[in-house]
């Protein structure tokens, strides 16, 4: 975060412009006056590329998710911020040329944009850096983002040129042109690091950093009619040349910027959820403000974006994260200003919204934790809400395609539906037919076919080539060893064989760790935190402490959201927890329902596996308990990001248990793994059993948000 | 300009990073009725040597 950010752009927008900017007294009359105008104007410009013109010659990939974030930046901008759908410019691939998108920056942002107007621009891309000769930024390179038609030149990496990015200075003068202070920039790109990591590929295009030339003199340079562009802009803005490179030394031109990631990190194109393509931190940032309860302050958001965008990325200690961050122009506040500048449309935390309605048939936005999609689809059950979180009717849903779902209405009354009304989950679906996925690394070389079919063979397991759909471990080899990825491919923890070892026998070798993964995978679509209406909360905290490390609390306690926010320091990137080698902890977990409550505890092990607490708790009514009651659980290696799954539930869990203890005396890790699916099973079933009240099965398991809440701790595991 | 990155290999068999008490729990905080897995399912985990 100390590193200068490439896009650092003005000192004083105002001052440059020429206007008064020490006169306070004016200052704060400007503001009376912003804040007087009852009506100003909120526009957006949304730019998503996937394709590029130049990606051909092979330097460079395409993308799968920026055109997604788009919509998804879209749908929230509309739905939520209140938005008019005429004010929202959206350009997508081949519409995305250079100059397209500087006109439409230009005729829509700029042009009539009055103080106090709201303005978003939201570029999901490639980024890349070209040759800075002023070298403001002691790096000597200029971030850029790339449009659609763009080509590297001939020659590349070997020979330099001219690309025809737009540069930071650019931005800083289209940012510092808008006549209003209201001013957002969200960057889903990086510029550096092209290429691809696992199941993820990096948003960067390769730039003057990744040059190979022999010859020291190589330069990417920016085209000349970007030179030509900018120096119209310092004459139109009566901004002298000196004084805006100044400027870019030292902060953004207007309002605030929003970034994927730091200077020095990647951000990153992935996909969830079986087949959904997005950036990572455009997800993270939309689903969160989705699921938050009310505009909350760009510091607050960016905060929750960072913690969400962490525990997608991290895997294992030192593994490559990408931290989101802001910059915000200083002076002004905009820090503690609501994100976007602008107030929520409608202020309950939303599961899913309302996008078209047709007689009883109505079409949503899926807006749950990425973990949740897929417990969403055929036969989940919705609750209207109105403003006050009442219930006004349910909506059941008949087919899900990626984050669209087609439902039925039924009202409790005359209620008016409309586009933009919120749902909440009442019952998930989850799917029986749940595989685990495995990718397949181009690592393993002639062995693939052999592995895909000795993979295909395992039950509930399918094994997948990477980067077409979502994958939860890879099969790849390193340094001439067969082991387990990660989707961002850090190696998974003890997965790693020996040199030599046949794909046949590590396939064999890891079944067990398959199985506790898959079990893992579906104890993870129970997750439902933020939904559940049971009332309880666990917390984890250092044995022989009170200080409390970490909790979870479900979120709809009694109708109403509560915030589980901790504590944010500022300016600081908070991580997850961690905790030592050696450390031991308890769990506290308390019941706050009138009626008693079964408890579950499963660990997830750093390597993505499952092992279950043994023991069921019943915990009468306003019951707190500690587990375990003595001692505590003690952390050993290997290291990595651990989980704490809490299952809290008004039915018993005991025959999901006994399923385990069934086979407490095989000393055999391959039955191990298959007792933990059969107990995860067991427990899916008596939640289902009774939900449907005596219904018959079908090919989904339903859980009640009223009679299930699994809450979850995620923490680091260091030496 | 393709790179894969990723950590280091290790080398050993599959371990659990949590050491679950070999008895878990104590009897004397148990709200709970005698007969039920509370106290017989005091089991330990397969393979793990705890």
């Amino acid at each position: 975060m100390k590193r200068r950010q490439w896009l650092q752009i003005a000192g004083s927008t105002i001052a440059a412009l020429g206007i008064d900017s020490f006169d306070l007294q004016q200052k704060a009359l400007h503001y009376g006056r912003v804040l007087a105008q009852s009506t100003p104007r909120k526009k957006a410009l949304l730019v998503g590329i996937n394709q590029y013109t130049g990606v051909k010659k092979g330097e460079w990939l395409p993308l799968q998710g920026a055109v997604n974030d788009v919509d998804l930046q879209h749908e929230l901008l509309t739905l939520r911020f209140g938005f008019h759908p005429h004010d929202v410019k959206v350009l997508k691939d081949k519409n995305a040329t250079r100059a397209n998108i500087l006109q439409v920056f230009q005729d829509h942002l700029i042009r009539d944009t009055q103080p106090g107007d709201v303005i978003v621009f939201h570029f999901s891309g490639h980024g890349s850096n070209v040759i800075d000769d002023e070298n403001l930024h002691g790096d000597h390179v200029n971030g850029t983002i790339v449009p659609y038609d763009n080509e590297l030149p001939l020659g590349y990496p070997h020979v330099g040129g001219e690309v025809n990015d737009i540069t930071a200075g650019t931005l800083f003068l289209l940012m510092a042109a808008l006549k209003t202070e209201n001013v957002t920039v969200v960057l889903d790109s990086c510029y550096a690091g092209a290429g691809v990591r696992g199941n993820l590929i990096v948003r960067s295009r390769p730039g003057h950093f990744e040059l190979r030339g022999g010859d020291r003199s190589s330069k990417l340079a920016m085209s000349l009619e970007e030179q030509a562009y900018q120096a119209q802009w310092l004459k139109d803005l009566h901004l002298p040349q000196e004084q805006w490179l100044q400027l870019r030394k030292d902060q953004i031109a207007n309002g605030v910027a929003i970034l994927a990631a730091t200077r020095n990190q990647q951000a990153v194109d992935a996909v969830f959820a079986g087949d959904i393509h997005s950036g990572v931190f455009t997800h993270a940032l939309t689903q969160y403000l989705w699921q938050t309860t009310s505009s909350q302050t760009v510091r607050t958001v960016i905060h929750a974006t960072q913690d969400k965008t962490e525990k997608f990325l991290k895997t294992v200690p030192n593994s490559q994260v990408q931290t989101p961050y802001f910059e915000a122009k200083p002076g002004r506040g905009n820090d503690e200003k609501p994100v976007y500048f602008a107030s929520f449309a409608n202020a309950l935390s939303a599961d899913a919204v309302i996008t078209q309605v047709q007689g009883n048939q109505v079409r949503l936005l899926l807006t749950v934790d990425p973990t949740s999609v897929e417990s969403m689809g055929r036969g989940a059950q919705l609750q209207l809400v109105d403003a006050n979180g009442e219930a006004q009717g349910t909506v059941t849903v008949t087919s899900r395609q990626q984050l669209e779902a087609v439902g039925i209405l039924q009202l409790k009354n005359s209620s008016k539906v409309v586009s933009g009304s919120v749902l909440q989950e009442q019952i998930r679906a989850i799917p029986r037919n749940i595989t685990l996925r495995v990718g397949l690394h181009d690592s393993l070389g002639a062995d693939q076919a052999t592995a895909k079919a000795l993979l295909q063979a395992i039950p509930q397991l399918e094994a997948l080539s990477l980067l077409q759909q979502e994958v939860h471990v890879i099969l790849g080899r390193k340094d001439g060893r067969i082991g387990l990825f990660s989707p961002g491919f850090d190696l998974v923890p003890d997965s790693i064989g020996t040199v030599g070892e046949t794909v046949t026998d590590a396939i064999e070798r890891l079944r067990a760790t398959f199985s506790l993964l898959l079990a893992a995978r579906i104890l993870k679509l129970m997750l439902n935190a933020p939904s559940s209406q049971l009332k309880v909360s666990v917390a984890m905290r250092m044995a022989d402490s009170s200080e409390v490390l970490a909790q979870s609390l479900t979120g709809r306690q009694e109708g109403r959201s509560v915030q589980t926010l901790p504590s944010q320091p500022k300016n600081q990137i908070q991580s997850l927890p961690q905790l030592k080698v050696g450390q031991k902890f308890q769990l506290v977990v308390r019941n706050k329902e009138a009626q008693p409550l079964y408890i579950g505890v499963v660990f997830l092990n750093p390597d993505g596996t499952v092992l279950p607490y043994p023991i069921e708790i019943l915990l009468q009514k306003n019951e707190e308990r500690t587990i375990p009651p003595q001692a505590g659980i003690e952390l050993q290696s290997p290291l990595g990001v651990a989980e704490i799954l809490a299952i809290a539930s008004t039915v018993s869990v005991e025959k999901a248990l006994n399923a385990l203890a069934a086979l407490r005396n095989s000393q055999s890790e391959a039955r191990r793994g298959e007792a933990a699916v059969a107990a995860v099973d067991q427990l899916l079933d008596d939640l289902d059993a009774t939900t449907r009240h005596g219904k018959p099965a079908s090919d989904v398991r339903l859980v009640d948000t009223r009679q299930m809440a699994t809450l979850s701790i995620a923490f680091e595991i260091v030496a | 300009m393709m790179i894969e990155q990723g950590s280091n290999p290790s080398g050993k068999p599959r371990t659990d990073s949590f050491k679950l008490p070999a008895t878990a729990d104590g009897q004397a905080q148990i709200s709970r009725n005698l007969s039920d897995s509370y106290y017989w399912a005091l089991f330990i985990l397969i393979g793990n040597g705890l």
